[in-house]
This record gives structure tokens, sequence and C-alpha cells, in this order.
């Protein structure tokens, strides 16, 4: 029995032969016992298909539409987070931002860039604390010049003559802490001071002290420089550097300024340094003639820490030139002391000409053998000296003595 | 909206309470579980809701609903079939009772069919069903509308888009499968 014949079977059980079909089929039947078996198992089927059960509504059906059909009469919204008219936008910024990551992932690394603070920094090595040099030494106007032609060559070199200086800074700061210690005064040695182009910094994570603790870079030794530490502690430079300065008040913030003020100019004063002249302060008169200011002004106490700093050294060292060029410097000596320890550390020969301090001050030129001082002028805001580098065969041509004066000193050339 | 024919318009609670159990049935017996079952026929009858209005009565009702049924449950099939998972045909579906899967809400003391009634078929249901479920969709949607909606080869053909010849030939096919199934279970 072919497929076709089953077929006819299986339409004719379900009546959907037309009559002379049905009826050709019904003779078939009558006929065959194998068609009327093959039909009897087509009604079986079918028959036990249809005897499935009707199952009822489950309870609760149409309760559950209802409240389905609440739900979605609500505004379809087919997407989680954004909007469709969004993702373009969406898709673009995460594309961005992954390719940032990428990019930043895969370039090579770069030279860290060290930041020029005050001198040229990168060329400073970063030493502990009990390496650094002084920053300013003195009498200010020596560690000003020896900082900046000689004194840094001098680091990277690693000479011997620095590295003796140096050494002699490092144990008189540690003397000096160890009077500020014994006055009650925190010690600050190796905290503060880092290295050169960050000479009053502060560690971030050290809690900032009430008072005291103002980072010294290089301190005179004995009583005389104790004393201020010890009477009156200098303000912390860095105080307003803690989280919480700006949440103080304005008078508060007003107080520390003026502490941090007092304490700068209680330094400046331990260290010699009597005045920080403006740099363009009469600069259009000197044009073409004056060819350095000087930016810092030696107190009689410089004297003192100058002897003991190895200022002869500096001196020494500022007659030599960068790149050969003679280099002087002009010093203001407010004391006998001072000026002798101006001629030693000069090397130059025999005793200086005699000033009668106080009334009077020292001007000393600092240069190569043989230059003099020709003449000197008094300005309003300044004191030109005029030298020559070469000519003078008595050092005592190194010295005037002027009436004392406050004013910075230029120096210019002889025409 | 109106109903066919008539042009008697048609409240939705009226189509509802019409149409509703129709559409449980078939759709029970497409999906082969209760729960799955309830789905279905709530989507299917949210759909006919909101298409009513727009229905213009070319076609009987009944019929119609039918169409919108079956293709809501093809339309699933299909997604399930792309993710994976076409669990409609798979034996597991059915309890051991041979019920369609008895979930919480199963009523064993239903209202159409008396107890006992339903013990005696219990065991040779739960083969019939079994093996429909291994029927494809268009086979299977066949068998169902024609042994237990009992709709002609014009309606069904209608329903599924099939020619009448074609109706009549997958059915026979079919009742072939089925009755070879059936054949090995009961061998």
């Amino acid at each position: 029995m072919n497929d076709a014949i089953r077929e006819k079977l299986s339409a004719y059980l379900d009546g959907a032969l037309p009559d002379a079909e049905r009826r050709a089929v019904e003779v078939e039947i009558s006929r065959s016992e194998e068609m009327r078996l093959e039909l009897e198992a087509l009604r079986a089927v079918s028959g036990a298909v249809k005897g499935l059960p009707k199952e009822p509504l489950p309870a609760g059906f149409m309760a559950r539409l209802e409240a389905r059909r609440a739900r979605d009469a609500k505004p379809e919204r087919d997407y989680l987070i954004l909007p469709p008219a969004y993702r373009p936008l969406a898709f673009a910024l995460s594309t961005a931002v992954v390719a940032l990551v990428v990019w930043d992932k895969t370039r090579a690394p770069e030279e860290l860039i060290v930041p020029r603070v005050g001198w040229d920094s990168e060329k400073v090595a970063v030493k502990s604390a009990a390496e650094a040099p002084p920053s300013i030494d003195v009498s200010g106007q020596l560690s000003a010049l020896d900082s900046r032609d000689k004194g840094l060559a001098d680091l990277s070199s690693g000479s011997a003559e620095s590295a003796a200086a140096n050494e002699l800074t490092a144990s008189n700061a540690k003397k000096e802490d160890a009077v500020g210690a014994k006055a009650g005064a925190p010690s600050t040695f190796g905290k503060h001071i880092s290295a050169p182009g960050k000479p009053l910094g502060v560690q971030e994570d050290e809690p900032v002290p009430a008072e005291g603790g103002f980072a010294r870079r290089a301190a005179p030794s004995g009583p005389a420089a104790a004393a201020p530490a010890a009477s009156s502690p200098a303000p912390v430079l860095a105080e307003g550097a803690g989280s919480g300065y700006l949440a103080r008040s304005e008078e508060e913030r007003s107080a520390i300024n003026e502490r941090l003020y007092q304490g700068f100019e209680e330094e400046k004063k331990r260290m010699g340094i009597a005045k920080i002249m403006d740099k363009d302060a009469e600069e259009d008169k000197l044009s073409g003639g004056g060819r350095e200011f000087m930016a810092l002004q030696a107190t009689p106490e410089a004297a003192q820490v100058g002897r003991a700093r190895g200022s002869a050294s500096a001196v020494r060292g500022m007659a030599k030139a960068k790149g050969g060029a003679p280099v002087l410097k002009a010093l203001t000596l407010k004391s006998a002391e001072a000026l002798s320890a101006a001629w030693s550390a000069a090397g130059l020969p025999g005793e200086p000409p005699a000033v009668s301090f106080p009334d009077q001050m020292a001007v000393f030129l600092a240069g190569p053998s043989g230059c003099g001082i020709t003449g000197v002028q008094v300005r309003k805001k300044f004191i030109v000296v005029l030298y020559k580098d070469a000519g003078f065969d008595d050092p005592s041509a190194r010295v005037r003595a002027l009436a004392a004066s406050p004013k910075p000193v230029v120096v210019k050339p002889a025409e | 909206m109106t109903s066919p024919g008539s042009q008697q318009p048609v409240s939705e609670q009226q189509f509802l309470d019409e149409h509703s159990q129709l559409v449980f049935n078939v759709a029970l017996r497409l999906t082969g579980n209760r729960s799955d079952a309830e789905d279905l026929a709530q989507d299917a009858l949210i759909r006919a809701l909101k298409a009513l209005p727009k229905f213009r009565g070319d076609s009987k009702l009944s019929t119609w609903v039918y169409t919108i049924t079956v293709n809501t449950w093809k339309n699933r099939v299909r997604a399930e079939k792309s993710r994976g998972f076409w669990k409609t045909i798979s034996f597991g579906v059915l309890g051991d009772s041979g019920r369609p899967d008895e979930g919480s809400d199963y009523d064993p003391a239903g209202k159409d069919a008396p107890l006992d009634a339903e013990l005696e078929k219990e065991g040779t249901a739960a083969v019939v069903q079994k093996a429909l479920l291994q029927l494809d969709a268009d086979d299977r949607a066949i068998v169902v509308l024609r042994e237990i909606e009992e709709r002609s080869y014009g309606e069904i053909g209608e329903v599924l888009g099939l020619a009448e010849g074609t109706v009549k030939s997958r059915l026979f096919r079919a009742r072939a499968k089925l009755k070879t199934l059936l054949d090995k279970v009961s061998a």
C-alpha cells in the first residue's frame, strides 16, 4: 500500500474526500483487509489525540491576564538604561575611552619631566638631607654666586672640596638641631630638608606641627645662632599646606601667614641675608652698564657663619668663571671679622685696609687677581661699584670704605 | 470591533469569555505544560484584544484567534530555538502522571472531567502528549487544530497559511509519525 492510498484513507477518516472518491475508497476498504486495518490504525491515533483531556482555565487566569494587560498598557520601553537615540553617543564615548586606555597602555614610557624650581633642578642629583648642600651659605652673596657658577658643578662632579663643605654643613645642621631639641623645638633635621630645588619642603604624610620645625637648609652653630630658634620657635613654612588650611577662618590664616613671614625674616637674618632686592629696580638706568644685581646683602652675622662654613672655597671659586670669563662680585661687609674672612678667603696677602666699623661698611670686590675698584657711586636705591678686572697690583684696591648703608651693591665695569 | 459576518460589535469581555478557554486549550497542547500554556494564552489574548478593533470580519473570529495563537507560539519557538532552548519538544515537560505539568495552580478536581475518567486516561494521555511534542511546529499545529479543535482543512490552511492539499498530506504524515511513536511505546 502506497502513501497516496494511505493519504486518502486519512482524508476519508476526516470526511474530507469528495463523494466519488469517498465511495471508491469505501469499495476498496470493503475489499482489502490491509486497508481496513490501516484505516483502523489511523482512527486509533486520531482518537488518542482527541482523547487528550480538556483542561479548565487555571485559577486566577483572568485576574493575571488583566494585571498583565494593565502592565503592558504602559508605554513600551525596550531599553534598559539609555534610550535608543543616545546609544550611538554612548558607543562613541565608550570606544573613545577604550582607545585612550589602550593608547596609554601601549605607548612608550616617557622620561619623567622634572619641574624647574629655582636652580637648574634637573642637573641636581637628589641627595639625602645629610648630603644636601647649603643653598645659601655664609655670606649669602658668595653662596648665591657659588651655587649658580660653581656649586652645582661641584655637586654633580662630587669634588672633594664641595663634599667637605657639605659635610661641614650637615654637621652644623645636626648641631643646631640638637640645640633646638634642647630648647624644646621639634627637630626638623632630615625631615624637611630634601634636596636643592625643594628647599623648604615638608613630607606630605607628616603631621604638620603647630609651630616650630621651620625648614632650615643651613644653620650657624653656637649660642648666638641657636638663640632665635630657642626663644621664638620659627613657624612652619608649610603650615598652610595642610588640608585644613583652607578650612580655617580668615583670622587664623592671617595669623599663620604672619608667623610664616616672621619666621622667614628671622631665617633671612640668621642666614645673613639683609635684603632681597627687587630684580627690576632701576634696571633701566643700568642698561648697558649694570651687569649684575646683588640679590642678597650680608649682615655681620654672616661673616661668622662664613668662616665656619668654608667660605674660602666659595670665594676662591668665585674667581673661576663659567666658560672662562672672569666673575666679579662686590660684597658689603659690616664688621672687621667679615672683612678679614673675605680677605683671607680670597687668598689675598697681608691684612685688609682699615675700615671704621660700624659707622662705615666695606665694599669688597671678589674676583680674579689684579682686579680693583675704580670708583663707587651711591645712588638712590643701590650702590654702584665701578671696577676693572686687571691692572691692580695692590690688593687693597679691592676694598672701599663707605658710609654704612643698607642699599644693595651693583658692580659695573669702569669705562 | 465586530464579529465576522454578522458585523455585531464584540466587547472585550465578551471576546474573553468566548475565546479564553479555546486559546488556553490550544496553547496547552502546543506547549505541553500548564505554565507555558497560560503564558502563551495570555500573550495571545492580549495581542488579540489589541488587534480586535482592526478585525474586519474577513474570516471567522475563531479562525482569527487561532491564527494569532499559533503565530504567537511559533514566534516563541523560534526565539527559544535561537537561544538554544527548545524545551517545548523535550520529553521532560510532562509529569509521571501524564498530566501536563502539575503546577501549583493546577486544580486536580477539574470541572470538565470526572476524576475517574481522568485517571483511566492518564497513562495514554501522557504518552500521546509526549508523542505530540515530537512533531515539528506546523505538523503539531495541524494535528491539534484538526483532532482537538476539529477545524476543517480549509480553516487549518487559513490559520497556517497553507493550501488544503498541503494540510491533507502533512496531516497524514503527522498521523503516521504519531502512529509510529505510539507503536514504539506500546511495543
